[in-house]
């Protein structure tokens, strides 16, 4: 297609590259709440790839992934939070 | 699809792709938990909802705009939350702030744990475990230590538990003359248990409330005790040359290590519990805390004129063997003799520990003698007739009967402890 297509091109290459960089976060931390955040991040770009799936594939069916994708991600930062409050998983081990 | 809705499509996409790989780069780059989380949820719900905007405008058609913008608003609705919980989470957990921060509005306001983020940390090197049932080494105390543990030491602070009962005035009158003589502090102490929780009851009625009221008249009677036990003490100790003091203690019996700290010498009124009331020898105060055995208790069932000869009861119970070193080590009644009981000497425990005590204070420069032995079914007459010329006790217990024989025989410690005036529990 046309102008749509390859915005929706490029789009998925930006969100590819923070796609990246985030998990390169997660990886490195330094600490768990760095992992965290950068974990609902992921989330967030998950949500970006899924709109743009929809786009690139012509199919409504992506758009449901995209809002499953951020429920859970709402559920995964929560329970993160809780834990970390807790801090029932040490950091030692987190590093490991 | 007309051009300018695909010129407004595209402007979507583009403009959420740009603005979530900011957010993204943002996670990666900036220089703390709370700037990345500032990072992540806002541009990244911006970035997220325009994409789907965007794919809802490029698709058409009502399922995919009711999806899309649903999406939106559960993204509106459900990441200031997330982000707020993320970053309170991080703030407990002792997330590193960076230094150029301003101010920190959280501060005092919430816990925060010392939390361990330094980049070049690198995970602590464990100790090999010891392997099962391993025992580690006690170093040796050279010889010179050893003896001057043994050997007789000063006694510095007394503590005189002020428990009531009727012996109370005696035992306060010879921790007096005890301090006296020796120049120790003496610490009048009352103890009660810790005021129980009050939880309300809809319905003041049955067993919790009974039970309850039950504690609160036993305290009170504790409190009562308590009081007329320190008026005595303050009248008896008043005018004397000695260093007094008085403490009330309300930890229970879990705190006796801490109330005893320190002293070297407790005094207990006989035939009293720890409730106040009066109670049988394997019940009553000094048992109670000899159980504990953090420091010797001294026992007063009158005060005596002066100890000029004192029985051990050794019987095959635990703490018989150690009786002479304790006391010993514990330094009263410096200059008197001591005259061991043998009960049921037949057996080899007992007359073991006979000869290692006869030969440790003798060791020790002190007059020692052996009397005859009696049997586990000794008449209790005769045994007061033939120990009622010794001045004090020295014993491992206070009454060490149990079980089915406990009922039909009587028990040596409980006969001794009700003929002499004080007795030792080292």
């Amino acid at each position: 297609m046309s102008l749509v297509t390859g915005a929706a091109a490029l789009g998925s290459f930006i969100v590819s590259l923070g796609l990246l960089v985030v998990a390169w976060r997660v990886l490195r931390g330094p600490s768990t709440a760095d992992r965290a955040i950068a974990t609902d991040m992921l989330g967030l770009l998950g949500i970006a790839a899924g709109a743009l799936t929809a786009i690139l594939s012509g199919s409504t069916a992506f758009l449901d992934v995209a809002l499953g994708v951020a429920v859970f991600g709402f559920l995964g930062a929560v329970a993160l939070a809780g834990l970390m409050e807790r801090g029932s998983v040490s950091h030692e081990e987190a590093e490991q | 699809m007309t051009i300018a809705w695909e010129i407004l499509s595209a402007t979507l996409i583009l403009a959420g792709s740009v603005i979530i790989g900011l957010a993204a780069f943002g996670v990666a780059r900036l220089p703390d938990p709370f700037t990345r989380m500032h990072a992540a949820t806002k541009a990244g719900v911006v970035g997220s909802g325009l994409l789907l905007l965007g794919a809802a405008a490029t698709l058409g058609g009502m399922a995919a705009w009711i999806t899309a913008i649903a999406g939106v608003a559960f993204l509106l609705a459900t990441t200031p939350i997330a982000a707020h919980v993320l970053g309170r989470a991080a703030y407990i957990a002792g997330a590193p702030i960076h230094p150029a921060t301003m101010s920190d509005a959280l501060a005092g306001v919430l816990d925060r744990r010392v939390f361990d983020i330094d980049p070049a940390r690198r995970p602590r090197a464990r100790l090999p475990a010891p392997p099962e049932g391993a025992m580690t080494p006690v170093p040796l105390r050279d010889q010179s230590r050893a003896a001057a543990a043994t050997s007789a030491e000063t006694t510095r602070r007394i503590v005189c538990w002020l428990g009531g009962g009727a012996a109370q005035r005696e035992a306060i009158e010879y921790a007096t003359q005890l301090s006296a003589a020796s120049g120790a502090k003496l610490l009048g102490l009352t103890a009660l248990d810790p005021a129980p929780s009050v939880r309300p009851e809809a319905i003041p009625a049955g067993g919790g409330y009974w039970a309850r009221w039950s504690a609160d008249r036993r305290r009170a009677h504790m409190r009562e005790v308590a009081a007329s036990a320190l008026r005595e003490f303050e009248s008896a100790t008043h005018g004397q040359v000695i260093d007094v003091a008085t403490r009330h203690d309300e930890t229970g019996l879990d705190g006796l290590a801490a109330m005893v700290a320190g002293c070297d010498l407790v005094v207990v009124p006989a035939g009293v519990g720890y409730d106040g009331f009066d109670a049988a020898p394997d019940e009553e105060l000094a048992t109670i805390i000899a159980r504990q055995s953090f420091v010797p208790i001294l026992r007063v069932l009158q005060r005596p004129s002066r100890i000029s000869s004192v029985v051990f009861v050794v019987s095959g119970t635990a703490g018989c063997p150690q009786l002479a070193r304790r006391f010993l080590h514990s330094g009263i009644w410096p200059d008197a003799t001591v005259t061991l009981l043998p009960v049921a000497s037949y057996r080899p425990i007992v007359q073991t520990a006979i000869d290692e005590q006869v030969a440790l204070i003798q060791a020790h420069g002190r007059s020692v003698a052996v009397m005859d032995p009696i049997d586990l079914d000794f008449e209790p007459d005769a045994l007061r007739r033939s120990i009622r010329r010794f001045d004090g006790a020295v014993m491992g217990c206070l009454s060490h009967q149990f079980g089915w024989f406990g009922m039909v025989r009587s028990c040596p410690f409980e006969v001794t402890a009700g003929t002499l005036p004080v007795t030792l529990l080292p």
